[in-house]
């Protein structure tokens, strides 16, 4: 092997050990162990639980557009507090107020409904 | 039974993808069998989503006929235009292996959740349900506000395929999904290294495959790669569509300008991105075609990229019908030439960190320097249009005010690299061969991989 290509080579190589390591400094726990938080095993209860077609009121600290897109296809509207959301409630008939607090607290999640209108 | 069904799926639209690599693919090289395979995967996979983007904006809702139609259609195109297989063994070397490495640990990330993430699910996931719920977008979800819905006006392309995955498992889990992302990146590679393989010794192309698979911005978990986002897939459509208009000027064949037309009119159709490439490449493409066939060659360049921008006028025009996209509304305060330095010094020091991959990009600055990609130099093409991609972003975060704009920079300086990587490592790598003392042969090396053979 001629003096240029083989240190081409041995930079190919130096770039490909500093790419290697890359994978191994993230953590690939968050990406294995995601489907198995707190919030995606109450999100699939809710799915069970609640009828298609019933609007659900997301309330708290995890009611992102994301979480809302796990309970489709019910149509989901976002409220930061619980009153705001309850009193959306009164004017949808058979609502749900789904409360999601946080990914990693399953104790603070909880689900309430159907509301009839007040 | 879901993954036999997923299975089905992905044969449908590798026999349409198949078909058209057959119908148009250049005639002058023979098909290497893994290389035709993965072209017509990542082809089909493009074909099945713009097809079922067009037969929507036709007001004609997705069916199973669609795939049925798809399929035999493609597998019509290939019995007619087989082509001709390269004789060459397949020689899988360490640095192929070293690349797949890479892809394993990909489809790991695939397999390990049920759900895209981010925002591959809150917005291309939720758009993918919406549209295999109604059979087209024509639907509440992107009209009125029942529901958040970020971005209603993306354009639609990457949805429709997920769209098509669920029709065809019947499940809405988004597991399958992962899975056709996981192996696109997989045929993406067997392109690259075809790429290089066209060019460089066998011993070199391999490991400088490995090199591009292990790119740290693919293999981050935050990158999502398989979490459905379209960054990737875009960056594959324009490298697709790049590598056959540099065959185009290199040789006046029609099938190549076509596949060409057409990966342009995907990438148009993944990402807003793409629709802005196209514009670049009507500026760019002529002056190649200029510079290879005179003013002749100049518009039937031009005819290459221009041939998408019927459907994404078409597009921007329907969308405008959508959820306001608030966002998009409040990005631009204006050009302001006085934030040019700031985000040019901002995107240097981004692409210059070392988990940004900055050697390569050291390798490209060097090669710019030492072999200034002239445009009556068909390989310059890729150049050209990778630093154009470049120019496009800081184009866009001028308008943006400054903090914003470094926001948006630092936020997306990995999405960024995503788009602009395949297509300069391939120009970086196919331009190493035209250093002899690199790439002179000092082994009996098999003169094939993937069926593209050394040219010296």
């Amino acid at each position: 092997m001629n003096k240029p290509r083989a240190v081409l080579h041995l930079l190919i190589g130096a770039a490909l050990v500093i790419s290697l390591r890359q994978p191994f400094r993230t953590d690939w726990g968050e990406v294995f162990g995601y489907d198995r938080t707190p919030l995606e095993d109450f999100l699939q209860a809710c799915r069970h639980e609640i009828p298609e077609d019933s609007p659900v009121l997301l309330v708290g600290g995890a009611a992102t557009p994301q979480a809302a897109t796990r309970l489709y296809p019910r149509p989901v509207r976002l409220f930061p507090t619980r009153g705001e959301a309850e009193h959306a409630a009164s004017s949808l008939p058979g609502a749900w107020i789904v409360v999601v607090s946080s990914p990693f607290s399953r104790a603070e999640s909880l689900l309430r409904g159907p509301r009839a209108p007040r | 039974m879901l993954h036999v069904r997923l299975l089905l799926a992905l044969a449908t639209w590798t026999c349409a993808g198949a078909g058209l690599a057959a119908a148009f693919r250049s005639r002058s090289l023979p098909a290497g069998r893994l290389e035709f395979l993965a072209l017509s995967y990542i082809l089909g996979f493009g074909a099945v989503g713009l097809a079922s983007v067009v037969v929507m904006i036709c007001g004609i809702p997705l069916g199973p006929w669609l795939p049925l139609v798809s399929g035999a259609v493609g597998i019509a195109l290939f019995l007619r235009g087989r082509p001709a297989w390269d004789a060459g063994p397949i020689r899988i070397r360490v640095g192929h292996v070293v690349a797949c490495g890479a892809a394993v640990l990909i489809f790991l990330a695939a397999i390990s959740s049920d759900h895209l993430q981010g925002d591959g699910a809150e917005f291309w996931g939720l758009k993918a349900r919406s549209i295999e719920r109604a059979g087209t977008f024509r639907n509440p979800d992107f009209t009125s506000e029942v529901r958040p819905h970020r971005h209603s006006g993306y354009p639609l392309l990457m949805p429709s395929v997920y769209a098509w995955i669920h029709s065809a498992t019947g499940s809405t889990s988004e597991r399958p999904i992962r899975i056709s992302l996981a192996l696109f990146f997989l045929a993406s590679l067997a392109l690259v290294s075809a790429e290089l393989r066209e060019r460089l010794p066998a011993s070199m192309a391999a490991w400088l495959t490995a090199l591009f698979a292990w790119t740290p911005a693919f293999t981050r978990p935050a990158t999502g790669l398989v979490d459905g986002y379209g960054d990737y897939a875009l960056a594959i459509f324009i490298l697709i569509g790049l590598a056959q208009a540099r065959r185009w000027l290199e040789k006046p064949e029609l099938g190549p300008a076509i596949l060409a037309a057409l990966a342009l009119a995907c990438a148009g159709q993944t990402k807003d991105e793409g629709a802005a490439f196209a514009v670049l490449a009507l500026v760019l493409f002529p002056i190649f075609g200029a510079a290879a066939r005179g003013a002749g060659g100049a518009w039937r360049a031009a005819a290459i990229p221009a041939t998408g921008l019927p459907l994404l006028v078409l597009w921007f025009w329907i969308r405008q019908s959508f959820v306001p996209d608030p966002e998009a509304l409040t990005a631009a305060t204006g050009f302001d030439a006085l934030r040019l330095p700031g985000v040019v010094y901002w995107l240097g020091w981004n692409l210059a960190k070392i988990p940004k991959w900055s050697l390569m990009w050291a390798a490209v600055l060097g090669l710019l320097v030492v072999r200034f990609p002239k445009p009556e130099n068909p390989e310059s093409l890729l150049a050209w249009c990778g630093l154009g991609l470049l120019a496009l972003y800081v184009a866009t975060w001028t308008l943006m005010p400054v903090q914003g704009a470094r926001a948006a920079l630092e936020g997306n300086a990995v999405r960024l690299i995503l788009h602009s990587v395949p297509i300069m490592f391939v120009w970086m790598g196919r331009t190493l061969a035209t250093f002899p003392r690199l790439i002179e042969e000092t082994s009996n090396s098999p003169a094939h991989f993937l069926g593209a053979r050394v040219e010296s």
